[in-house]
């Protein structure tokens, strides 16, 4: 069993017992005709603080707190046990009030983009290892602008040395604009090859316009335009890895100002519930 | 392979910072040291060089082309000028920028909607029912905390400080009686009370698993005095059409003293259920059904004698004159034909009491000595003068002729004391007609402090006409109101009539006889009258009423039929003066003999013969426990919930030939069974006879978790006793008179078998 396998089952073990000891607590509370939901709202609440912290604790590099991957495991696991406190919470059904609609939005919003993330780092980087150059997402726009230099020396040497503009046409007219930009991101995406291919097309039907030595250039252009789409499909994937981020974040600490909102309501029109 | 397009050696490959809030805004062409915190690019050369001796050494990295080739200026400066650049935000920037914005835009929102007047919509929690659709904008309806708007709640909650509770909110509307937060809206001694009947079973009282575990937590969330929070139970915003009233199972066997897993394993047996008791009214099924109706050749039909209630809930007996008048109307015309006598004289000798020195002046031959009537006997109680020992000697002498004969002169006096009392009560009832019962029944030697129920007076003298009881007074003492005068004259300022002497009878004898001289030829003319109006009246109010008996000089009444109001006022009035007057004379023994008088068989309407008779034990006297006559058979209180409620209307639905035999099946037992039930001493409670106990297997074998349901709240209702409803229901408006008149003392689930 691998490092990664026990790391799981462990996680995954714990997870459940956690689930049990909470539902069994819940059931208890229940038969008692206790508020089950001002328990499960806590831990709820002490749960969603707790998974906000990874965010704090990245800021926080200097001071030893456990590592990076520690919290990350923990981020996880706690987080699909909130997601299982949270439907004992407010049972399975739909909100109703503004705020209790705004707050199962909210949650449920960045728990699924939670789950999407961690898939996302788990399927994403597979994939970038295996095409391409892995890139350091930061360096994409200077290394696609180094290849768009590239082509263009290769461009003006050609019309030069061979006075023909036919490759110098098609450049403008045609790879500039793919180079000038990463391009067909979104079928990157999907995981489509459609733009590429059609791009090598044209650039194999340019072959009866040309004579030997241009030829030769215009195979070196060929290599750099795949190494162009190699560089944008790891711009489309690295973009989507840091960019669910944005949502699961934001819409963390609205969570949590709702939160607060939210305890002070129960509290203040509990009534004379114990 | 292709070429890499990194450059990944220490001395190739730029260092990116990615954590920076700013970065270059180069791209492909990035300076080293790229922008400072605040966005500003702070680049002017390609690299800073440093001197080493007299001479300026070029410092540009090995990332960036290492030294160039033409090498500093001589004053230190880099040659390669950099032309400043807009430095961009990076990543990490851009998302914290997000982050902020969003909080800004969340706070500001909330301060936006919670500062207006309708701040609480932001935080309404959701609909309300549809029960309480009309109050649901106004949160101070329930909450305290909504009183006073968004500051009121938020103090609220830090402080705790809650004021009168939302539960007292609720209460406000909801009438559930003074022990409304109690469970079960039962005085805690009444629940401790049930709890002490229920051990006394010693029913089973292994729990299952998760009731071991409960016991364990923090209990029942009780506050103080034993209350229990509306919403503990009550959850509200949860949608118009929430169950306001959805309990668990768990939730209601946790209190509880027996707990188990489903109603078909485990439920204690159903005992007695539904037949708590007697029947109120005296039915025999197994002999009408084996007997009766196959003499009459009648088939015998549950639904012709029983009907569900308005609400669907209990089946209730229909009226008499559907269900019993066919065969037993004639039984109660028949009953005491000749009525039971209301007002009649006992046999006295005038004459011979004159003799000795006693006159009770005229006084009418009766053909058949008897003691007067139970009615005269009650009425002379609330004769203050006269003695109960004067009074009960003449109610003992029985069937023979009052006279001096052989009596002490003491009792020949109590005699002639008696005589007057009588006859003053006579010529009260002349003048003063029903008043003068009124008068008599409320005298403090019959009530006490007490007063008669209202409207009771018009029944107990029901239908009594002046010229009925003026024509059979003036026939049977023709001057009584001139005799009476006399007497006064003579007694009027004794407070006892045991305190006549000599002197009084004297005084009276020649009083009398003055009166006799003057109206000799007027008595005369209205003996002669009276003698003509003899006749058979008993025959002529065939369809009941009053009428006078010349013959035993005495006003009799006759029952109209079924639910005579004159009997039934009696028996009620009776009934509860036998046993719980507190008189200063003896109005029980008098209350009990007119009592037993009208319930006997033979005594006009037959009443007793179907109507029991129950024993109030919370109503004691000198005699006993009050006794009460079942008017009524049972008719469940809409406004009363019992613990448990079978709903039949729902079973309708049942496709079974014999629906009602599935549940009710008579049972075999002996007449002396049945009858010894019935007996006087026997409580009502404990008696099943007509029909078989209900196993529990024949609610369980539907009402499982998967079939037709096996909730608790299925059976049983929570809050019990009086409720009032919010608004109108049929139920709260048809059954509540007649219900309380014969089920105000049954607080239990038990109707009658």
């Amino acid at each position: 069993m691998n490092n990664f396998v026990k790391r799981r089952t462990v996680n995954s073990t714990i997870l459940l017992i956690a689930v049990l000891i909470s539902w069994t607590l819940f059931s208890i509370l229940e038969t008692s005709i206790r508020a089950t939901s001002f328990w499960s709202g806590w831990l709820l609440f002490l749960l969603v603080t707790s998974l906000a912290l990874f965010n704090v604790r990245k800021k926080l590099s200097f001071l030893p707190l456990g590592t990076a991957a520690t919290w990350l495991q923990f981020h996880i696991y706690a987080g699909l046990f909130s997601m299982v406190v949270f439907f004992a919470h407010v049972g399975l059904r739909l909100p109703t009030g503004t705020l209790e609609i705004s707050l199962s939005v909210l949650f449920l919003s960045i728990s699924a983009s939670g789950v999407l993330g961690l898939i996302l780092s788990r399927v994403i980087p597979v994939g970038l290892t295996t095409r391409g150059e892995p890139v350091l997402f930061e360096r994409i726009p200077t290394l696609r602008m180094g290849l768009q230099q590239e082509v263009e020396e290769l461009v003006v040497t050609c019309a030069r040395d061979n006075q023909t503009t036919t490759i110098s046409d098609f450049y403008t007219s045609r790879l500039e604009p793919y180079f000038r930009v990463s391009s067909n991101l979104v079928y990157h995406l999907i995981g489509s090859a459609l733009p590429i291919r059609k791009l090598e097309g044209e650039i194999a039907s340019m072959d009866r316009y040309l004579n030997e030595s241009e030829r030769e250039v215009m195979a070196e252009i060929l290599a750099l335009t795949q190494l162009k789409d190699d560089l944008d499909y790891q711009m489309a994937r690295q973009m989507v890895l840091k960019g669910w981020l944005f949502i699961h974040i934001p819409l963390t600490f609205s969570l949590l100002i709702l939160l607060v909102l939210h305890i002070f309501v129960v509290y203040g029109f509990r009534g004379n519930l114990p | 392979m292709s070429r890499r397009l990194q450059q990944t050696g220490f001395d190739r490959s730029h260092y990116e910072r990615p954590d920076r809030e700013w970065i270059c805004g180069r791209t492909g062409h990035a300076c080293p040291l790229g922008p400072d915190n605040r966005g500003d690019c702070v680049t002017t050369h390609e690299c800073s060089p440093y001197r080493e001796g007299d001479r300026w050494i070029c410092a540009r990295p090995s990332s960036f082309g290492g030294s160039c080739t033409n090498g500093p200026l001589p004053d230190g400066t880099c040659c390669n000028a950099v032309p400043s650049c807009q430095p961009r935000r990076s990543i990490r920037s851009r998302r914290g920028r997000v982050v902020r914005w969003t909080v800004v835009m969340t706070v500001g929102l909330l301060a936006l909607s919670l500062s207006t007047d309708r701040g609480l919509w932001l935080v309404f929690p959701g609909p309300v029912t549809h029960q309480h659709g009309t109050i649901e904008t106004d949160c101070a309806s329930c909450h305290a905390a909504g009183a006073g708007g968004v500051a009121h709640w938020i103090s609220t909650a830090v402080t705790g400080q809650h004021g009168a509770s939302d539960s007292q909110r609720c209460l406000e509307c909801h009438n559930l009686g003074p022990s409304g937060m109690i469970a079960h809206s039962l005085p805690a001694e009444a629940l401790a009370q049930k709890t002490e009947q229920l051990a006394a079973r010693n029913l089973d009282t292994s729990r299952p698993l998760r009731f071991t575990l409960a016991s364990l937590g923090p209990g029942i969330p009780l506050q103080a005095q034993g209350e229990l929070a509306c919403a503990v139970c009550h959850q509200e915003h949860l949608g118009a059409n929430h169950d306001l009233a959805a309990l668990s199972n768990n939730q209601c066997q946790t209190c509880h003293l027996v707990q188990f897993e489903r109603f078909a394993e485990g439920h204690p047996p159903l005992g007695m259920y539904p037949y708590g008791r007697r029947t109120r009214i005296i039915f025999d099924h197994k002999v009408h059904r084996d007997e009766y109706f196959v003499d009459e050749e009648r088939v015998f039909s549950c639904v012709d004698c029983h009907a569900p209630e308005s609400t669907g809930r209990t089946m209730t007996v229909k009226s008499f004159e559907t269900t019993c008048s066919n065969c037993h109307e004639s039984d109660v015309e028949s009953a005491g034909k000749r009525g039971i006598a209301f007002l009649n004289l006992p046999g006295i000798d005038g004459l011979g009491l004159r003799r000795v020195g006693i006159d009770i002046g005229q006084w009418p031959k009766v053909a058949k000595p008897r003691a007067p009537s139970p009615f005269v006997d009650f009425l002379l109680v609330g004769d203050e003068r006269l003695s109960d020992q004067d009074r009960q000697m003449i109610a003992g002498i029985q069937n023979a002729k009052i006279d001096g004969s052989g009596r002490s002169h003491g009792d020949q006096q109590a005699i002639g004391r008696y005589a007057w009392s009588l006859k003053l009560l006579l010529n009260d009832l002349r003048s003063s007609g029903h008043r003068a019962i009124e008068a008599r029944l409320s005298s403090e030697r019959l009530l006490g402090e007490g007063e008669l129920p209202a409207g009771l007076v018009g029944n107990l003298a029901s239908g009594l006409q002046r010229e009925t009881l003026s024509a059979a007074i003036d026939e049977w003492f023709p001057n009584l109101a001139q005799e009476v005068a006399v007497f006064g004259r003579v007694t009027g300022n004794l407070d006892r009539l045991q305190d006549m002497n000599r002197d009084h009878w004297a005084a009276i004898n020649r009083g009398l006889r003055d009166l006799s001289r003057r109206t000799q030829n007027s008595a005369r003319t209205s003996r002669s009258s009276a003698s003509s109006t003899k006749m058979k009246e008993e025959k002529w109010v065939r369809e009941g009423g009053w009428y006078t008996v010349s013959q035993d000089a005495s006003i009799r009444y006759r029952s109209r039929g079924h639910a005579d109001p004159f009997v039934r006022a009696w028996f009620d009035l009776t009934g509860t003066f036998a046993h719980t007057g507190e008189p200063a004379g003896d109005a029980a023994s008098a209350a009990e003999s007119l009592f037993d008088g009208l319930r006997d068989m033979s005594a006009t309407g037959k009443c007793a013969l179907c109507h029991s008779i129950d024993p109030d034990t919370s109503s004691h006297g000198p005699l006993g426990a009050s006794r009460k006559m079942n008017w009524k058979p049972f008719a469940p209180e809409a406004n009363r919930r019992l613990p448990t409620e079978f709903r039949h209307q729902p079973h309708f639905s049942l496709d079974d030939p014999e629906l009602c035999d599935t549940c009710h099946k008579i049972r075999d037992f002996d007449e002396d069974q049945f009858n010894a039930a019935y007996a006087e001493t026997e409580l009502p409670e404990g008696h099943v006879l007509n029909f078989e106990p209900i196993g529990l297997s024949v609610c369980g074998s539907c009402h499982t978790q998967n079939a037709a349901g096996d909730d608790c709240v299925a059976c049983h209702n929570y809050h019990l006793g009086e409720s009032t409803p919010m608004y109108l229901t049929a139920s709260s408006s048809g059954h509540a008179g007649e219900a309380g008149i014969d089920d105000a003392d049954n607080p239990d689930d038990e109707i009658d078998e």
